[in-house]
């Protein structure tokens, strides 16, 4: 939720629903920096809307900043960071900005350049937030996100556990059965789609399209299921509506293949505090692939930006990784590697992209 | 003009195909996909798919054409002067292609030739055309046919290669020359080659249309370099159409019939050839005496390798690569033209380390079109294993790779363009040195001299930019044995320059500097003596031998200060810091520091994101792959090619 878009009763009738958690889309807490933003609410609302929230009694709500603002300065970041822990958020989520192609900032800005920080200074302003942060009890268990002990995302940690989901909505992604599946994009068909998902019929057939669906691609490619709530490609049926013919698809879902899933589960779990859990990854996919990711990622274990911890986790030296590796991954010493904080987590890419490049390497 | 002199008739060596077999003259065929073929006159008909009677394939009985029936010529000129417009215009004319139909300068096959706009091979094409010798005969419809053979010529000066083959299997030319911009160096040159050929010269002044065209002028320039006559100049504007009626009876009129007897052992030119999938290697070849038949035998003269005639209009072979690489002179019956002359060689190395054998592979086929390019394996500690090849020009390279690239698919690195130089050492022994890696820095022989090669430039400018081309010619240690006056408007100069100091961009610096009036044409100088040294590129202390490069003393500083820059910029941020320097022996002349990479991190990754993350990590991973490692650097094939634009 925004600032400045809700009150008191509004976020009461949002908690009777059973909604049990609020983001708080804060960003900054200068108005000038709001401004630029282009958000539409200031630092009056900021704070009106903290009070709100405290005052309602929700004990599970996280707020969001942004870095590497245009002329954002070391000092506002800093002003920003120490305003938020005092507001006794239990979770933060800690964004660098991100300049995207085909938006208004990938218009008017450029990476690196003025008024956008240079590339050193960025880097400064997340080591600023770890450093802040965890001097002030948070712990970062993701690359983005702090939380105080036991108030992790759980929504998120769906995603980066890589659990299955449902979405709902025009264009909504979901992750069921190994498919990651968007629903349509349009209005109309989105309506078909839920008109007759109250029907049985639909329902069984969504669970069999997916599962037809799986099992007729083996390898990946886009699955492009027949479906549309009920109606097979060319079948018709009379609704309140009218009458329905079997067009396209409601959602279009790619059965992810194996490297895909093994590259998920890398690139999901370096992002996360907790690391890459060895006995688990190896059980799922094989002694190869963990010794190629070990053998990438060694050079960086001797840097110190990626870390092996042991079953209590606590770290262990570049000399116990090398004996980990080799023998072969048998000595059960190394039950965890993950990245450094915030070295590694600052160069999760280079580093997620080395134990990508082993993997297809012959 | 003193310095034009009439041309040498000297006979020189060429390579011909000596042959058993019988008697016809045969000429040359196109079929619509541009190869041609030749044809035999007694005992087969064969197909001629650009017969003005416009059937796709219509059946020509070549007992039709007898010699004096027959006229081979081609068309030269400076570059952009009109040459495949004019070629064009004369096929439309003749009803060999349709107007409209097919793409304008229908002779230029090769995609990088359209791409480009300008002819890298000679091209050929058979016509058509009936005209009466005796003007006392009123109808054309009876007038006698004339089969006549056009070869479309590169203009570059790069390709010259071609020029002088094309010109051996003809007697006369079409000398074209743009109205307003007269004569130009490569007229010059073109002029003598055919000169020395003994072909008959027609001129040509074309594009009239222009407002600038100035017909009288250039007709007193032919007559004054050329001792043409001006009465003989035809006018004429390919673009509009205007004189074109006149070329082809000029051309039958002037130009002699081929001098073969039939009746005589076979001879061919090999005009071209290139690699089919299905056949094998195929030869282009231009029959001079004697005829050709399927079944035929024929013995290489050069290789003593016997080839069949499979069937009436194509002879394969194993592999014909090994042809231009002995150029054994045989006995001589034609004058010859100049074997190629490497000016430039340049590594090549695949792009991905393991595909060697495709590179190789693509190379082989290559050559085997572009024969005038020279190849032998090396292999650079950087970049793993490679060939050396030589071009006849930075154009000519420019092409190759370009080739590589579209035909084959081949993606490679090449290494800063090099000259062969000559180093003599302290024991008296000369080593040829292509290569500046394999010129160790700290050998137990002491270098007691350095030669480079040298060229004798033609540069013709107006005379209002002979300044700034002086100045950057004694920038480029240019030597000037020339200058002089060719009319109130240009000037005339020949230097002597190092070949190294034209290689890279000279050509392009002069076009700027005298706003792209200038023609420059260059001819092997000799060898002189040079202060050299081996300039080193090193990487976190280590040496890449693929970036190394040998250049003069006095300009070492400042290029080993341009590529230190040039690597700065172009090496992307690593993890880890690196060191980037220049030197000579173990003296760093200069240095720059990359530092190490502060941040590649994706702040947000969540649902249906999941797929896109992972894509562009995959896409990093990717660029990863692309580049090549040296030690313990990524460097990107963009950096390789970047070092190859410092001069």
């Amino acid at each position: 939720m925004d600032p400045g878009t809700f009150d008191a009763s509004s976020l009461s009738s949002f908690l009777s629903l059973g909604v049990n958690r609020v983001s708080l889309g804060v960003q900054a807490f200068q108005n000038e920096l709001l401004k630029v933003c282009g958000r539409a609410h200031c630092l009056d609302h900021v704070r009106e809307s903290l009070e709100i929230i405290k005052s309602s009694g929700l004990e599970n709500w996280s707020l969001d900043l942004i870095s590497s603002l245009p002329n954002q300065s070391l000092e506002m970041w800093e002003e920003s960071l120490r305003a938020a822990i005092e507001s006794g958020a239990p979770h933060l989520s800690v964004y660098d900005l991100q300049v995207e192609e085909g938006t208004k900032f990938g218009a008017w800005y450029k990476p690196g350049q003025s008024p956008l920080p240079s590339e050193e200074e960025s880097a400064m302003f997340y080591r600023k937030a770890w450093e802040l942060l965890s001097k002030a009890g948070y712990e970062h268990y993701e690359i983005s996100s702090y939380c105080k002990r036991g108030m992790e995302c759980k929504h998120n940690m769906g995603y980066w556990l890589n659990k299955p989901y449902y979405g709902f909505g025009l264009g909504a992604a979901s992750y069921v059965g190994g498919i990651r599946f968007t629903r349509s994009r349009r209005m109309k068909d989105y309506a078909r789609y839920v008109e007759l998902l109250e029907s049985e019929r639909t329902r069984e057939k969504e669970i069999e399209g997916l599962e037809r669906g799986g099992s007729e691609s083996e390898n990946k490619g886009m699955v492009g299921v027949t479906v549309i709530g009920g109606l097979e490609r060319g079948e018709e049926r009379e609704s309140e509506s009218g009458r329905l013919v079997g067009r396209e698809s409601v959602w279009e879902g790619v059965r992810e293949s194996e490297s895909e899933v093994v590259m998920d589960a890398i690139m999901l779990s370096l992002r996360m505090g907790r690391g890459l859990e060895v006995a688990g990854f190896r059980g799922r996919f094989g002694e190869e692939i963990l010794e190629r990711v070990c053998r990438a990622l060694r050079p960086y274990v001797e840097s110190g930006h990626v870390l092996p911890l042991d079953e209590d986790r606590r770290t262990l030296s570049a000399v116990d990784f090398v004996r980990f590796c080799e023998s072969r991954m048998q000595n059960k010493s190394v039950e965890y590697i993950r990245l450094s904080d915030p070295d590694g987590f600052l160069l999760s890419n280079e580093l997620i992209s080395v134990a990508f490049a082993s993997l297809s390497s012959s | 003009m003193a310095s034009f002199r009439p041309a040498l008739r000297t006979l020189r060596p060429k390579l011909l195909v000596l042959l058993s077999g019988s008697s016809v003259f045969g000429p040359i065929f196109h079929d619509f996909g541009g190869n041609s073929k030749l044809g035999g006159r007694i005992s087969n008909h064969f197909y001629c798919s650009q017969s003005r009677h416009s059937s796709r394939e219509t059946v020509i009985d070549l007992s039709q054409f007898p010699p004096e029936r027959i006229r081979n010529f081609s068309i030269i000129a400076h570059v952009d002067h009109g040459k495949s417009t004019l070629a064009d215009r004369l096929l439309e004319l003749t009803g060999t292609i349709k107007k409209g139909l097919g793409q304008p300068q229908y002779l230029d096959k090769l995609q990088v030739e359209r791409e480009r706009g300008i002819t890298v091979k000679a091209q050929t094409a058979t016509m058509f055309h009936r005209h009466n010798l005796d003007s006392d005969k009123p109808s054309l419809s009876e007038a006698p046919n004339f089969l006549l053979n056009l070869i479309d010529t590169p203009g570059h000066v790069d390709f010259s290669y071609e020029v002088s083959r094309s010109l051996a299997a003809c007697q006369g030319a079409l000398l074209v020359v743009d109205a307003a911009q007269g004569v130009q160096a490569q007229t010059v040159a073109n002029f003598y080659l055919a000169f020395e050929s003994n072909l008959t010269i027609v001129p040509v002044i074309n594009k009239i249309d222009q407002p600038t065209a100035d017909p009288d002028r250039v007709k007193a320039q032919l007559k004054s370099l050329f001792d043409l006559d001006p009465k003989d100049a035809l006018l004429t504007s390919a673009k509009t159409g205007q004189g074109l009626e006149q070329v082809l009876p000029a051309v039958i009129e002037r130009i002699p019939s081929p001098p073969g007897i039939t009746d005589s052992p076979l001879r061919m030119l090999l005009l071209d050839s290139y690699y089919d999938e299905y056949k094998g290697v195929i030869c282009h070849v231009a029959v001079v005496d004697g005829a050709l038949r399927k079944g035929d035998k024929i013995a290489s003269a050069a290789t003593s390798q016997v080839f069949e005639s499979l069937n009436r209009y194509t002879y394969h072979s194993e592999c014909l690569l090994s042809f231009y690489h002995c150029p054994v002179p045989c006995e001589l019956y034609l004058t010859g033209f100049k074997p190629a002359k490497h000016m430039v060689f340049a590594g090549i190395y695949p792009a991905d380390g393991s595909d060697f054998d495709a590179l190789n592979h693509a190379i082989e086929r290559l050559t085997c079109n572009d024969a005038s390019v020279s190849v032998a394996k090396e292999s650079s500690t950087a970049l793993g294993l490679g060939f050396r090849c030589g071009f006849l020009g930075l154009l000519h390279m420019d092409v190759f790779h370009q080739r590589l690239d579209q035909e084959y698919g081949a993606r490679v690195i090449s290494t800063t363009p090099t000259v062969p130089y000559i180093f003599e050492y302290s024991d008296g022994s000369k080593e040829d040195v292509q290569n500046p890696a394999a010129l160790s820095s700290n050998s137990g022989k002491r270098i007691v001299a350095c030669w480079e090669p040298s060229v004798i430039a033609t540069i013709i400018i107006p005379s209002e930019y002979v300044g700034p081309v002086i100045t950057l010619c004694s920038e480029r240690r240019g030597e000037q044995l020339e200058y002089s006056f060719i009319d109130s408007q240009r000037a005339f100069m020949k230097y002597r320059l190092p070949l190294r100091e034209i290689v890279v961009d000279f050509y392009n610096e002069l076009k700027s500097i005298t706003s792209g009036y200038a023609s420059f044409d260059y001819e092997d100088g000799e060898y002189q003596v040079s202060d050299l040294v081996k300039l080193d590129i090193l990487l976190n202390g280590q040496a890449v031998d693929a970036m190394a490069t040998i250049v003069h003393k006095l300009k070492a500083q400042r290029i080993g200060r341009e590529l230190v820059d040039k690597l700065k910029k172009f090496i992307d941020r690593q993890m880890f810091e690196i060191t980037i320097q220049a030197a000579i022996g173990s003296k760093v002349i200069a240095r720059e520091t990359l530092s190490a990479m502060r941040k590649n991190v994706l702040a947000k990754c969540y649902g249906g994101d999941v797929t896109r993350k992972r894509k562009l990590l995959e896409k990093q991973k990717e660029g990863k792959k692309r580049m090549k490692r040296v030690g313990s650097v990524d460097i990107p094939q963009e950096a390789f090619h970047e070092l190859l634009k410092v001069s």
